[in-house]
């Protein structure tokens, strides 16, 4: 989980330095088309035998992802099952890192990319001493830079080859460009010439908002709104004391926690969540 | 300590105890990616982060303020309560480190 929240923190601070410092700051947030579907399992295993990994585990691997097979319900009655080629399993716990072997590809062409100055990354600090290029976690991609045609047109560059070689393909018009102190003029234009739309900070990164304030309330308006989604649904009535503590404590300790574990709530908040917690519990006359 | 209850987490605590993790990596982890980022914009003396100015992101100045246990009541928490191992000193400093 740590290594989700440090994507996050650096997208975040990133972000932040920019407005602080008056920085310019071009953000990519790329969409990639059906991510898991379209690895290739061949270019996979290619992957990790450039990544020196023993013979033993990338065979442990290709039999966990490689000797599925599949088949379809046509009207109600199942097909003959067939292997599958490419693509990883939805909802697999294996499959975020393995996607990310499969990405290595991109990272290392956003390297060549820096490396051969085709590419100039943001810098972080007052002599913008930190390099940052891009930022990834699984298909949920950031590509940062300097504000110039150049990393525009890289960016296409890179994405589009992207395709090519890992037949991983990005969607453009779910992709968003969006930048700090950049006229937007500029930014429209360069997201007609990329193809997609401008979008606008705070946005979403890996489920957190980045660039947004956590001490407005209106900032954990979703964590609530899914507290109390899971716990004001009618069936919950008919439950007993027992089962309503199970599902209080399964709540709690799902919903909140990505968002508690980067973000201090304000007092407020907390004590809103606690009432409806003790709502939960009271409102059927169990008591606590 | 009160011990009893129904063992339903008290969010606040829950909550510190999360940001608290923050800085023990802090102590720790100073080769990744998001250490050397706050390292560039805050600056780095004796092995901690500076609070930094004014130009402090809100969310490192809430961190600062949960290490040092600002407004918590608990004192400075996570100070009192780790120590050091004096390895080949290169990351100690008599003077200013106790």
């Amino acid at each position: 989980m740590f290594w989700l929240l440090k994507g996050i923190f650096i997208a975040n601070e990133a972000v932040d330095e920019a407005r602080r410092s008056n920085k310019k700051l071009l953000l990519f947030k790329v969409d990639f088309e059906k991510a898991y579907y379209s690895v290739d399992l061949k270019y996979l295993n290619a992957v990790m035998v450039n990544m020196n990994f023993p013979m033993l585990w990338r065979k442990l691997i290709s039999e966990c992802v490689g000797t599925a097979t599949a088949s379809v319900l046509v009207n109600g009655s199942p097909t003959e099952e067939f292997p599958i080629e490419r693509g990883l399993k939805q909802g697999d716990r294996l499959s975020p890192f393995l996607f990310l072997l499969a990405a290595e590809g991109f990272a290392a062409m956003m390297k060549a990319a820096v490396s051969n100055n085709l590419f100039q990354p943001y810098g972080v600090g007052r002599q913008g001493e930190v390099m940052l290029s891009h930022l990834q976690f699984a298909d949920d991609t950031i590509i940062m830079g300097k504000k110039c045609w150049l990393n525009v047109r890289s960016i296409r560059a890179v994405l589009l080859l992207l395709e090519e070689v890992l037949g991983l393909k990005v969607n453009f018009s779910k992709s968003m460009l969006t930048g700090y102190n950049i006229p937007h003029t500029w930014l429209s234009d360069a997201a007609s010439a990329l193809n997609c739309r401008t979008g606008t900070i705070p946005f979403v990164y890996l489920g957190l908002s980045i660039g947004g304030d956590s001490r407005r309330l209106s900032f954990w308006k979703p964590v609530v709104d899914r507290i109390t989604a899971r716990l004001s649904s009618w069936h919950n009535r008919f439950l007993s004391f027992g089962g309503r503590l199970v599902l209080l404590k399964f709540v709690l300790s799902s919903l909140p926690v990505y968002f508690l574990s980067f973000f201090k709530a304000p007092t407020g908040i907390i004590s809103y969540i606690e009432s409806i917690f003790k709502r939960f519990f009271v409102w059927l006359g169990g008591g606590v | 300590m009160v011990r009893g209850g129904l063992g339903v987490r008290r969010l606040r605590e829950f909550n510190l105890s999360l940001l608290g993790k923050w800085c023990w990596r802090l102590l720790g982890e100073k080769e990744g990616l998001w250490y050397r980022v706050l390292k560039a914009r805050y600056g780095e003396v004796g092995g901690r982060i500076q609070e930094g100015g004014r130009d402090t992101c809100s969310w490192w100045q809430m961190l600062c303020h949960v290490r040092e246990g600002v407004g918590l009541g608990v004192g400075s928490w996570i100070d009192e309560n780790t120590r050091r191992v004096v390895g080949d000193g290169r990351n100690t400093f008599f003077w200013t480190d106790n």
